[in-house]
């Protein structure tokens, strides 16, 4: 089969077409042309003969070149697409791309397969990097001088637990001593058992010295911050909220500053309640 | 496009335009077809009076399409070339209705003239 292209892209020379634009013409008249040499030779004419009739039929299309030019010069500015005569068409057209992209690449299931093993490979990675950068650079902790802050722990390596809890005299120890840090402040993970309003429920909180809010930079939303004096045996009896907590099970009470509320069977006073933000 | 021996000659240009556009319109009014198909049907219906060679109908065609009263997308079927489709859009359909009209209209005031039918 005869390819026409060139002898139809010789006649568009002058037009000064987008070369998408050029070659969606030249396909669609080269497939034309292809047709008619088909139709030709099942009627029987040799090749050389189809291939001369068709020559003859675009020799006589001496129009075509200026009746291009005329139409196309009102098409130069529009998307690449053929036939596209407005943005309403743009959907279908990525709809059309689509199905032919789709089309493509089953039919080259080697090919997809490598290219689909690259990219999820490709995004496997980039989506590891990113998680430890959004952790590390993008998403600091939300306090003051995130930078700053270090935890200490106690090393009970010979137990098994190189990073242990150190006793209460040993913070005391650490901060009496401490010529390094600014400020340091103790806590410790703890569970309690709420009792009084509603079902008896079991919360995770945190023991923490009277320090560690200013410590962190951060302060309730309403109410107040541990006091030094509470840090002392007998004193701490009072506890702070967390957002959601007072949300949940306290209906978001603001009379809840200076309420008792029962923790394993005591009786705690609540002073704050933290911020939505603040992550204990 | 060439209808020699019935005068074709004696109408005027834009008359010539105003009827390969509904002779176009008509062909792709029940459904897709792509060039070279519209081509065969002109040729085939009109009993080779008319012809459309490669320089008259795709111009056209683009010229419609610009219009908005019809629209081109490439089709790929099993085992067949890329081909593409032109199918009637709404403002066609508008456009063919009136034209059809139009032709009624001429072809009849013509007979009156002329008393071809009479012949």
């Amino acid at each position: 089969m005869p390819d026409f292209k060139d002898k139809i892209r010789i006649r568009f020379a002058d037009l000064k077409l987008s070369l998408a634009r050029e070659n969606e013409i030249i396909e669609e008249l080269s497939q034309h042309l292809k047709d008619q040499y088909e139709q030709l030779i099942a009627r029987g004419a040799t090749e050389d003969e189809a291939h001369q009739a068709v020559l003859l039929e675009l020799n006589e299309s001496d129009l075509l070149g200026p009746e291009l030019r005329r139409i196309e010069r009102r098409l130069q500015h529009e998307p690449l697409v053929m036939g596209a005569d407005g943005k309403a068409h743009l959907l279908g057209d990525l709809w059309q791309d689509l199905r032919y992209g789709l089309r493509t690449l089953l039919k080259n299931p080697g090919f997809t397969t490598v290219a689909v093993i690259a990219l999820a490979l490709g995004i496997g990675a980039n989506s590891a990097i990113f998680s430890v950068v959004n952790t590390v650079l993008l998403r600091p902790l939300p306090y003051k001088k995130p930078e700053r802050l270090v935890m200490v722990w106690e090393d009970n390596s010979k137990q098994g637990f190189p990073r242990d809890t150190p006793s209460p005299a040993n913070v005391m120890d650490w901060r009496d001593q401490n010529h390094v840090f600014e400020s340091m402040a103790a806590l410790v993970e703890s569970s309690f058992n709420l009792t009084g309003a509603g079902d008896p429920e079991r919360i995770d909180g945190q023991r923490v010295s009277a320090s560690l809010f200013s410590l962190l930079g951060v302060e309730p939303q309403f109410g107040r911050g541990f006091r030094a004096e509470e840090d002392q045996p007998g004193g701490n009896h009072v506890v702070i909220l967390s957002h959601g907590l007072w949300q949940r099970r306290f209906g978001s009470d603001p009379g809840i500053i200076g309420k008792p509320i029962n923790l394993n069977g005591e009786s705690f006073t609540v002073v704050a309640v933290m911020p939505r933000t603040f992550q204990g | 496009m060439a209808m020699s021996y019935i005068g074709w000659h004696i109408l005027d240009r834009e008359l010539k335009k105003g009827s390969a556009e509904l002779l176009i319109l008509s062909l792709v009014e029940d459904r897709p077809r792509h060039g070279y198909e519209i081509g065969q049907l002109i040729e085939l219906r009109s009993r080779g009076v008319l012809h459309f060679n490669v320089g008259s109908l795709y111009p056209l065609l683009y010229r419609l399409e610009k219009r908005g009263w019809i629209r081109g997308r490439w089709v790929e079927n099993p085992g067949q070339r890329r081909r593409r489709y032109y199918r009637l859009t709404a403002a066609g359909e508008k456009v063919l209705t009136a034209q059809r009209s139009n032709w009624r209209d001429f072809v009849r005031a013509i007979t009156r003239v002329t008393g071809v039918a009479h012949a």
